[in-house]
Formats: structure tokens, C-alpha cells, sequence
């Protein structure tokens, strides 16, 4: 890869959330996990401290030599020996038990062979059921047929993240036959359509991208914050960032742009499973952020976000949830 | 009204869009990768010739006051670093310069090496001590992360109370909002606050955030995170560009181009005939005492591609021209001038 240029100028120190945030000393940071360790065997032997980051890619987009770090860190963590943290084992019996990373709550299976499939995925159909019901209603409502289908499990990402490659190219196989039945696939979590895209090589669609150029309203009072979702900005696309704010705004929300909107809320990577502390930590960063702006709530497009940001006692939506077809 | 394509995110970048979108053009600023600006000690080395005044107004900002003239101040080592332009807590005047310095710092953190800044400043005859400040962060952790809340500020505030040094230094880890802190630390503690002079930290960042509001204030459309992978030669005009956004490209068209692309840092950009290549890993490679040289050649301002074709609406600015000699070290200046020369030649066109 390309590690030997790295000039050492500390930008993604700087950038990293989890090292500016008072509980990530323990973390050895992106320099040591994504650019020394490929090189230098000594500095990969950190153990499961390599799992004290969000993959959030801010190193690798402040990074000025264009350094390939979150692949670097992918690799190390899938070369991790030893225990796995409590939370990934979870994780991995409920893969193992039943093909997500968390038990399955939603019950509004629609398997009727359209030709459209929604994908949820494991949040959206395990902790954030209002969220996937809002956007199927969504998609109803742009007369989209859809089915979601209980066939589909886990894309797999979450398990890349923390190095387990067997079992999620063993989902990619077993998901492989359901997607063939279907001409075109949507979906809520940034993480997934990145997944579906890179590794599956579907050329599926955050729900951004199908709300754009559609008339839509929002009914929200007061001023609305971002959080703009990681995978979305600095993975999928960063125009398709730039769209949740233009549809918002043409909806009808009164959105307040501001400079950290796009730091990572700490809920990806594994990290809410694995260190659910830093997680916790790097959310209660974000709402101080938000307080302070004197925000009514906070607007984002990944169930991740939601997740981890709603735990933390303000109003956290969706763009599923904010917005409708305009009458 | 005419778009324009600014290539580049640094001082130069950021400098031109904000110049043209002030003219009227419609600025789109495509940019990746922390600038080199933001690495450099954010101060301004020399004294600008031609637009003095444009770069006053550019860099002028409410929480951070700029100080200019024949200035000095102390290196993150404890060495002399002079400069006509700072922020007023980085340097003094001759008249200014404080007689003893407590210099605070945590141990083993490289933000400011006590032992060693102490050393040399009682050498360049100003007395100074080392201050330990309580706690450990580990190297690779900013030190921001540290005083990230009034709780720790307010607790810095007391330790520095030990102190009977006239002036106190600091690492230098404000961000730019944070700014006022300084001032407030220097009412709390009765003495002065400067700070440490480093490359590589808060100070850089905190210019290439300033540069990077002030040309988004001025109505440049900014697409971060983004690099252009290919331009569209017509003749002798630039009409159009491919950029890459994560997992997506597009492909937008311009009636004028300003490279900024910069060039001791890897990863910048080469024109090669029809297009532009991209990455290349070219290492610039210094000597001591040489000047650092960029890529591109250019004739009045206009950039020339490697076939020898003059492109009348691409200017380049700042590092990325070869025409461009500086001393390592200094830079920001110049790049800034290069900028104004560059959008004065978009202009003539």
C-alpha cells in the first residue's frame, strides 16, 4: 500500500475523535494502527486496543499523502489473535444464531416479489423499528413497491469492522441469492450501501438519493442540528452529504450548519459494542456541542447515529422520520 | 456570471476563491487532505508587497487579533522565531520582551519541551523556567484533548499562580473559536500568556480554519473531502473537470481554473497534456539550504501544459509553480501573493 508517505505531520492525530477525547488515551491512535503497523511488525502488536476507534475515516480524509489508513486498520484488525472483547462475541453468537448482529424486533415483513428491496439492516430492524417503518411508509408514499424480507441478514459490514472476514463473507454468500431477486435495492444505514457497493458490488441506494428532486415537507418547530453520518460523508459520498442538508431545507426545516457536525458521534466501528463507554463519551462530546448551539434536535441519516446520540437525552431523528411527501 | 474551478484548499486556494468570489465569479473550491497552511506555525514570515491590504481583511478575524511588525518569539524548543505577522499572544516586540518566563508544560509531551525551551531562552538571555503542569498524556495524543473544558482551564489557571515569572508560555493548542481563552487566562493569572511557536498544531490549523471560513463567507461553494482526477482540455482552455467524492465521481463544467494544488507535500497535482495525473507520490526532495520548487510552469500568470500549450483561463497559484522559489520555512506569504497575482491574470483574461 502506500504507508512510505507519510510525512509525519500529525494530521490525523489531530483529526481523530477518539484521541481527543479524554477516554481514548488508551487507543495508540491512526498513525500506530494505520500507517506503522503494515510496516513495522512491533507497532501492530497492540492487542485489542487496535479496537478503540470508530472508523469514522476523519484521519484518512485530513491525511495530506492520501494514505489508505482504514484499509490498513481493516487489516490489522482481521490479523487480531487472543479473546475477543464481550461485545463482539455477542455480536458474533447472534450472527451465528440467527444472521444479525442483534435480535430481530421488527415484525412488518413485506415479501409479496416486488422488485424493489428495502434493507434495513441490523439496527433498523433489531433496535430502530419506528425508523424502518417511517421509511417504508416513505417509500409507499413515492410509490415505491417494496418488500423487506426477512431473508436478507446482515451485510456484513459490522463484522469487517471487527475483523471477523469469515463470517461476513459467509453472510455475503448467503445474502448473494436474495439480492438476485431484486432490481434495485434501498436502504437507511450508510454502513450497509457502502458494504452493499465495495463488497457485494449492488449498486444499492441510501435513502437520500432516492429523495432527491422529490417535493417533500417537513413539520419540525425550532432549529434542527446535523449529524452528518461518517460512512455517508467521508464513505458513500460527501455530495450525497451536502443533500440531507438541501432537502431539509427545501422541506421546510430551519437547519443550523455548523463546524463539528460531521465528527463522529462514536457509535460505529464496533465500538458501541466494544467499548460502549468511549462510545458514550464521544456522544456526550457532540451533545455538549449541540446544547451550546441551543438546537431544539438533531437531524442524521444512519441508525448508528440515532442509536448512540439518542441515548444521550435529545431529540434525535431520522431523515426517514423528518420529513413526508408534500400533499 | 462566470464559474470558476479553484483547485486546492491551502492558503492559496482559499485566498484566490475568496478574492473571486468578492469580484462576483461563482467559486467552487475542490479541496482533500489537510493543507499544507495547516501545518505550517501560522504566522506570516514576510511582509507582503503588492496586497497588503487584501490579506489584512482576508485574515482579520474577531477572536483572533493579529499582530504585525518586526516581531519575535520562542519555538516549541525555545529557539528564535521571527515574523512580521502573528497572533498576539505568539511574539513581542523588542520593547515587549518579557525579562523572566515560566514554561509550562506536561512532561514528555512534544507540544513544548520545558526542559530544553528553558535552556535556550536563559541562552538568548531571558530568564526561564521550567513548569510542570500536572498530568500524562501519551505523544501521539494532542494535547488539546487535555484542556478541552473551562474546568481544566480554570485549574490551569491556579497552578500558574505558583509561578512569579513575569510571562508565562504555553504550548499552543487554542483552536480558533477558543482564542479568547488566552486573554481570559491572562486576566485570571495577573501575568502575561504567550504561546509556543509550533508547526505541525494548533496554530496552523487555526489559520487554514480562519482562510477556509473567510472564503466560504464570501460565497465560495466549498466541496471538502474531494479531489479532481482529471481535467478537460479543449484547445487551449480547461472547460471542465472530474472529481472523485468517496465512491462517486462527477463531472462538472468551468469557464476558468485556478490550480493551488501546492507542492512540497506528496500527493499534488501534474498536468500532462490532455489531463491530469493523479496520484503520482512524487517526493519533493530538499537539501539543506535549497528552495523548495513546484510543478507547474507558467507564463504571465497562465499555466503551461507539458506539451507547451498556453491555457488562457487556468492560473496557477502558489506552490504548485515552479516559478514559485522560497526558502524552506517560509512560505505563507508568498503563496498569498502568488494567489493575488494569479486571480489579477484570471481577470486580464
Amino acid at each position: 500500500m502506500n504507508e512510505g508517505r507519510c510525512v509525519k505531520c500529525g494530521s490525523c492525530l489531530r483529526a481523530c475523535p477518539v484521541l481527543n477525547d479524554p477516554s481514548g488515551a488508551q487507543f495508540p491512535g491512526p498513525r500506530t494502527t494505520g500507517v506503522d503497523a503494515p510496516r513495522f511488525l512491533e507497532k501492530g502488536s497492540v492487542g485489542q486496543n487496535a479496537l478503540r476507534c470508530t472508523m469514522c475515516h476523519a484521519c484518512e480524509w485530513a491525511c495530506p499523502s492520501s494514505i489508505s489508513i482504514t484499509r490498513s486498520m481493516l487489516e490489522l484488525r482481521s490479523e487480531l489473535t487472543g479473546e475477543r472483547l464481550p461485545g463482539h462475541r455477542r455480536m458474533l453468537e447472534n450472527i451465528a444464531a440467527f444472521g444479525r448482529t442483534v435480535s430481530t424486533e421488527f415484525s412488518g415483513w413485506r415479501e409479496s416479489g416486488e422488485r424493489t428491496l428495502y434493507f434495513p439492516g441490523c439496527i433498523g430492524l433489531g433496535r430502530l423499528t419506528g425508523l424502518t417503518e417511517s421509511v417504508s411508509s416513505l417509500l409507499t408514499s413515492l410509490g415505491i413497491a417494496h418488500d423487506i424480507s426477512r431473508d436478507a441478514l446482515c451485510c456484513g459490514s459490522p463484522l469487517l469492522k471487527i475483523g471477523a472476514r469469515g463470517e461476513a463473507e459467509d453472510l455475503r454468500r448467503r445474502n448473494a441469492e436474495v439480492f438476485s431477486r431484486y432490481d434495485r435495492v434501498i436502504t437507511s444505514c450508510p454502513g450497509c450501501t457502502y458494504q452493499l457497493r465495495e463488497v457485494y458490488g449492488i449498486e444499492a441506494e441510501h435513502i437520500i438519493e432516492v429523495l432527491r428532486g422529490s417535493d417533500l415537507r417537513a413539520n419540525l418547530e425550532g432549529r434542527w442540528a446535523l449529524q452528518m453520518p461518517c460512512h455517508l460523508k467521508r464513505g458513500l459520498s460527501p455530495w450525497t452529504a451536502d443533500d440531507l442538508a438541501a432537502i431539509l431545507g427545501k422541506a421546510g426545516v430551519d437547519v443550523v450548519r455548523m463546524p463539528g457536525e460531521d465528527t463522529c458521534c462514536g457509535g460505529g466501528g464496533g465500538m458501541l459494542s466494544g467499548f460502549p463507554g468511549t462510545a458514550s463519551s464521544l456522544a456526550r462530546n457532540k451533545m455538549e456541542m449541540y446544547r451550546k448551539a441551543e438546537v431544539d434536535g438533531v437531524i442524521t441519516a444512519c441508525p448508528f447515529c440515532s442509536l448512540n446520540l439518542g441515548r444521550e437525552g435529545i431529540r434525535v431523528l431520522d431523515i426517514g422520520e423528518a420529513i413526508a411527501l408534500k400533499d | 456570471m462566470s464559474h470558476v474551478l479553484v483547485i486546492g484548499n491551502g492558503a492559496a486556494g482559499t485566498f484566490s476563491s475568496w478574492l473571486l468570489a468578492r469580484k462576483g465569479w461563482k467559486v467552487t473550491m475542490v479541496g482533500r487532505g489537510t493543507p499544507g497552511a495547516a501545518l505550517s506555525t501560522g504566522c506570516l514570515r514576510s511582509v507582503p508587497s503588492a496586497c497588503r491590504g487584501e490579506i489584512s481583511e482576508f485574515l482579520d478575524n474577531e477572536h483572533m487579533p493579529w499582530a504585525t511588525g518586526e516581531r519575535e518569539g520562542a519555538s516549541r524548543i525555545g529557539t528564535s522565531f521571527r515574523c512580521w505577522m502573528s497572533p498576539s499572544h505568539t511574539t513581542w516586540t523588542d520593547d515587549e520582551k518579557p525579562k523572566s518566563i515560566a514554561v509550562a508544560g506536561l512532561e514528555g509531551h512534544p507540544s513544548l519541551q520545558i526542559r530544553v525551551a528553558s535552556a535556550l531562552l536563559n541562552e538568548r538571555g531571558v530568564r526561564a523556567e521550567p513548569f510542570m503542569l500536572p498530568g500524562s498524556v501519551p505523544s501521539d495524543v494532542p494535547l488539546t484533548s487535555w484542556f478541552r473544558n473551562d474546568e481544566a482551564w480554570e485549574e490551569l489557571a491556579e497552578d500558574l499562580q505558583r509561578s512569579s515569572a513575569e510571562a508565562i508560555l504555553l504550548p499552543a493548542i487554542v483552536h480558533l473559536h477558543e482564542y479568547p481563552r488566552l486573554d481570559r487566562l491572562e486576566r485570571r493569572c495577573g501575568r502575561r500568556v504567550l504561546e509556543a511557536v509550533s508547526p505541525l498544531g494548533a496554530p496552523g490549523q487555526r489559520l487554514a480554519d480562519l482562510m477556509l471560513s473567510k472564503a466560504r463567507s464570501a460565497g465560495t461553494v466549498v466541496w471538502d473531502g474531494r479531489k479532481v482526477s482529471a481535467l478537460e482540455v479543449q484547445a487551449d482552455e480547461v472547460r471542465g473537470a472530474t472529481i472523485i467524492g468517496g465512491s462517486e465521481a462527477r463531472h462538472v463544467a468551468t469557464d476558468a481554473v485556478v490550480i493551488a494544488t501546492g507542492g512540497p507535500l506528496v500527493d499534488g497535482l501534474v498536468l500532462d497534456g490532455r489531463k491530469i495525473m493523479d496520484p503520482f507520490g512524487r517526493f519533493q526532495t530538499v537539501r539543506r539550504g535549497d528552495a523548495l520548487r513546484g510543478g507547474y510552469h507558467c507564463t504571465n500568470g497562465k499555466l503551461i501544459s507539458t506539451d507547451g500549450r498556453v491555457m488562457t483561463n487556468t492560473v496557477g497559484a502558489g506552490d504548485c509553480l515552479s516559478a514559485e522559489r522560497r526558502e524552506y520555512g517560509s512560505g505563507l506569504t508568498e503563496a498569498l501573493e502568488s494567489a493575488y497575482r494569479a486571480v489579477r491574470a484570471l481577470e486580464d483574461a
